[in-house]
């Protein structure tokens, strides 16, 4: 399996991906708790086909992977790969926060 | 919509493994009119972009199934509304064969060589170009080189040899498939289209062979589309693709 790079599915045009990281970055969840905390987080419902197709995504490049359950709702946990790539990519968006905020306020000033 | 049905509209190897708890959430929260776009946009997605080990393969031979139906559409549509001068059909039938042929060596290889997926494309541009050059030259009228009798048969001998290895190829990789059957059924129905089509070129008396093997020309295609859609790369010998 062909995995490429991780980051890839960080981009600012994969919002749900990060989204579904993000949830899963205090434990494991199953899909339906996913949307919810999803939802509470940024304020914005994710959709059950959006979700199922970032999941997808991410366990394919192994950023995720699939707890053994015999629930049929079946929970996500981050690896180790999705818990440091998830953590580069807070720290770049929060160092870009900050520049950007640091314009916005000299800017103002 | 219905869970189940919504579920249903994802492709098979994606419901193998995600169908079960992707329908416990849609129990689970029943899905009003915009989730429901949005299960369908993530089955459009699932088909475009297959996230399983398998999901290049499957890519590639629907994106050129979808192809080979539109080679077949154009054939028959072309057929029926420009009623063409059959030595019209040279461009288009060697390019269709031709293709035909890449497409099995490329089956046959990919087991060894997935990196090379993409030439699956192949298939794709050149099934599309058969039958679409079919309309254009109908439409404008125009003749592409006649080489006389000889160039015929060297046509013809080369037609019937790419075919038949593509076909051959094809068939020994999903033989064991219905999906795979049907495509070395279509292309043998292709081949003889072309001949009855081209035989009737040669003697220049033989018009209505020469229409008739148009039709089951095109409908070699449809059936050869037919089977690239429904062919699962876990079935028979094809599990060892991914």
């Amino acid at each position: 399996m062909a995995k490429s790079n991780p980051a890839e599915e960080l981009s600012p045009f994969a919002t749900p991906a990060l989204l579904v990281l993000a949830t899963l970055a205090d434990g494991p969840k199953h899909g339906y708790a996913i949307m919810q905390e999803s939802e509470r987080m940024s304020g914005q419902p994710l959709g059950p086909g959006t979700l199922y197709a970032a999941l997808a995504r991410l366990e394919r490049r192994g950023l995720i992977e699939a707890v053994p359950s015999d629930d049929r709702r079946r929970p996500y946990r981050l690896t180790g790969l999705g818990a440091s790539t998830l953590q580069a990519h807070l720290a770049q968006l929060q160092s870009f926060t900050h520049a950007a905020l640091g314009r916005l306020e000299g800017g103002a000033a | 919509m219905n869970p189940h049905r919504l579920v249903g509209l994802y492709p098979a190897a994606w419901r193998q493994r995600y169908g079960e708890e992707f329908l416990a959430l849609l129990e689970d929260q029943p899905p009003g009119a915009i989730q429901t776009i949005d299960v369908a946009w993530g089955a459009i997605d699932a088909h475009l972009f297959p996230q399983a080990p398998e999901g290049r393969f499957r890519m590639f031979t629907r994106i050129a199934g979808i192809a080979a139906l539109g080679a077949g559409v154009s054939l028959l549509l072309g057929f029926l509304f420009f009623i063409p001068n059959i030595n019209e059909l040279t461009v288009p039938v060697f390019y269709g064969m031709a293709t035909v042929a890449l497409f099995g060596i490329h089956m046959r290889q990919l087991p060894s060589r997935p990196g090379l997926a993409w030439l699956g494309f192949a298939f794709a541009f050149g099934g599309l170009f058969s039958g679409m050059s079919f309309v254009v030259l109908t439409r404008i009228g125009m003749i592409p080189t006649n080489g006389g009798e000889l160039g015929w048969l060297a046509g013809i001998a080369l037609w019937i040899g790419f075919s038949a290895l593509g076909a051959v190829m094809l068939a020994i990789r999903v033989f064991p498939t219905i999906s795979g059957l049907a495509f070395a059924i279509g292309s043998p129905i292709a081949m003889v289209g072309l001949v009855a089509n081209s035989a009737a070129t040669t003697s220049g008396a033989l018009d209505l062979l020469g229409q008739v093997g148009i039709v089951i020309y095109a409908v070699g295609w449809l059936v050869v589309a037919w089977s690239l859609l429904t062919l699962q790369p876990n079935e028979g010998v094809l599990g060892t693709a991914a």
